[in-house]
């Protein structure tokens, strides 16, 4: 997902350099400045919405600790497993607590989407651990990664359903027989 | 344009005099290479003659870069022969400065192509059952056509071999797996999971074929309730058959339709496939590259993005891929057994 201003940053070029010189019908025009001018003054005032984002959070944060207690049941713990449980508590340890920031009036409001990119990158760290399966050598460790690959789905499931409600169809026939 | 074209077309039509281009149309479909039709009308032998053309011009950014036209060009010269039904091809041209950008030049085929879409009004495409089914099958014996092609008879080892089917597979998963780093703007975790399942379910056995690589609703034309062209041949490599079959029977390509692209039940497609002398039906081959169907258009989608962020390309059919990707997220999920769409 691309950063919102970035986003509506490269419509509007797009729209303004390459889609209006070629609108020839004069009310269209029209209202097509009057889109970009509008886009323009909202894209400096607005950002992804934060509840989709600390619902991701939320959602992997649970996963990662539910990671990080079966790592430390598993007692030995050689690479990748000992490098991921330093980059949970990494994160845990400099994510800024969600009641006290979540409100507009707090003095430095958390950058939602940012934050979300933290939370997945470490996510996606335990995907690449859990699909390895580095270091399987006893039935206890097999029964440790099945747990991690748990994790991993349970949160992949959650986010993919999240995500679908979100989602507008794609008006495909559209765009291709404009 | 026009002007440039005239001159191209005249270094490859020696005995031709007085050419001309006419009714030049850059087409919408297809978000890969650029499409333009038009006339050219010239006189050979004392005789005004006259034909319909196609130009397919590589992109300065776009969904499947870096792009290189011509192992698709050589592969549809090598296959002229064969019974596989698609726009013969003329003239390859890699000299940017001709038009532009590398294109090569085909004939026009007539007809329609339907998109694997419900369209403004909520209309699947083919509304007529009789139609459907006539297209439907005619859709499931041109890729048994395409399987069946003696990759050595036609010299299609330029495209690159794999020993067997295991390696067809990982070369696909390597492939796959370049476009998604390439085009990684940030975590992607359900692209490392469907990767890494990939990797951990390579297939053990199975043969290797011609593989068209996009062979769905949408790329082919109809005309008179038969299918008279499989197009966009961009992703032509030697593979694995079920990759096709995989890739045609997608989600992606039915929407909330239970038939293959919109057209028949998955049951009488891979029926009619087999009967036609396509390759034996596996499934546990069908789920792999299921799997890798919905990485292979993720991959894609991701791609277009990252050439809009960069600023290689304006063209905003590349960056609404950045709020649809999640589709294929769930079209990947399902495929791995994880939910139920």
């Amino acid at each position: 997902m691309l950063n919102l201003p970035e986003l509506l940053q490269g419509v509007l070029d797009s729209l303004e350099a390459d889609v209006a010189p070629n609108v020839t019908d004069a009310k269209s025009k029209a209202q097509l400045y009057a889109c970009l001018d509008l886009l323009s003054n909202l894209a400096v005032k607005i950002d992804w919405k934060a509840e989709p984002l600390c619902d991701e959070c939320d959602g992997i944060g649970a996963a990662l600790r539910r990671a990080k207690l079966c790592i430390e049941g598993m007692g030995r713990r050689p690479e990748p497993l000992a490098g991921l449980a330093a980059s949970i508590d990494t994160l845990f340890s400099e994510d800024e607590p969600e009641s006290e920031n979540r409100t507009a009036s707090s003095a430095e409001p958390v950058d939602w989407f940012q934050r979300r990119r933290r939370y997945a990158g470490v996510f996606e760290e335990l995907v690449r651990v859990a699909g390895a399966g580095a270091g399987m050598e006893s039935e206890a460790e097999r029964v440790a990664y099945a747990e991690l690959r748990s994790c991993v789905h349970e949160h992949l499931v959650n986010q993919t359903i999240r995500e679908a409600l979100y989602l507008k169809p794609m008006r495909l026939s559209e765009m291709s027989k404009a | 344009m026009r002007e440039a074209l005239e001159r191209f077309l005249a270094s490859k039509m020696p005995t031709a005099s007085a050419i001309t281009v006419d009714g030049l149309v850059q087409h919408t479909e297809g978000f890969s290479l650029q499409t333009f039709s038009f006339d050219v009308d010239w006189r050979e032998a004392g005789k005004a003659c006259h034909r319909r053309l196609v130009i397919r011009r590589q992109p300065s950014a776009g969904l499947l870069e870096p792009y290189d036209l011509e192992p698709q060009f050589r592969a549809l010269h090598a296959i002229a022969d064969t019974p596989v039904r698609f726009p013969r091809v003329l003239w390859y041209e890699p000299d940017p400065s001709v038009l532009s950008a590398p294109f090569y030049v085909m004939e026009w085929v007539a007809g329609e192509v339907p998109l694997p879409a419900l369209d403004a009004n909520g209309t699947p495409p083919f509304a007529d059952d009789a139609r459907r089914v006539t297209i439907g099958r005619d859709f499931a014996e041109i890729l048994a056509d395409v399987h069946r092609i003696d990759i050595d008879v036609c010299g299609l080892q330029f495209l690159g071999r794999p020993r067997d089917a295991r390696e067809a597979a990982q070369r696909a998963v390597d492939v796959w797996e370049g476009y998604t780093e390439r085009a990684r703007l940030g975590p992607m975790p359900m692209m490392t999971e469907a990767l890494c399942w990939l990797r951990n379910n390579l297939p053990a056995d199975g043969e290797v074929t011609l593989v068209h690589g996009d062979y769905r609703t949408g790329n082919f034309i109809t005309s008179d309730d038969r299918i008279a062209a499989i197009l966009d041949w961009e992703m032509v490599h030697l593979g694995d058959p079920m990759e096709d079959l995989a890739w045609a029977m997608s989600k992606i390509w039915r929407g909330e339709s239970s038939r293959v692209g919109y057209l028949v039940e998955p049951e009488e497609f891979l029926a009619w496939y087999e009967q036609a002398g396509g390759a034996r039906v596996s499934h546990d081959r069908l789920r792999f590259y299921s799997v890798l169907a919905g990485v292979k258009m993720a991959a894609i989608m991701l791609t277009g993005v990252k050439a809009w962020h960069d600023g290689r390309t304006r063209d905003m059919r590349m960056v609404f891929f950045d709020q649809q990707v999640p589709g294929m997220y769930a079209v990947i999920a399902e495929a791995l057994g994880l939910i139920q769409l």
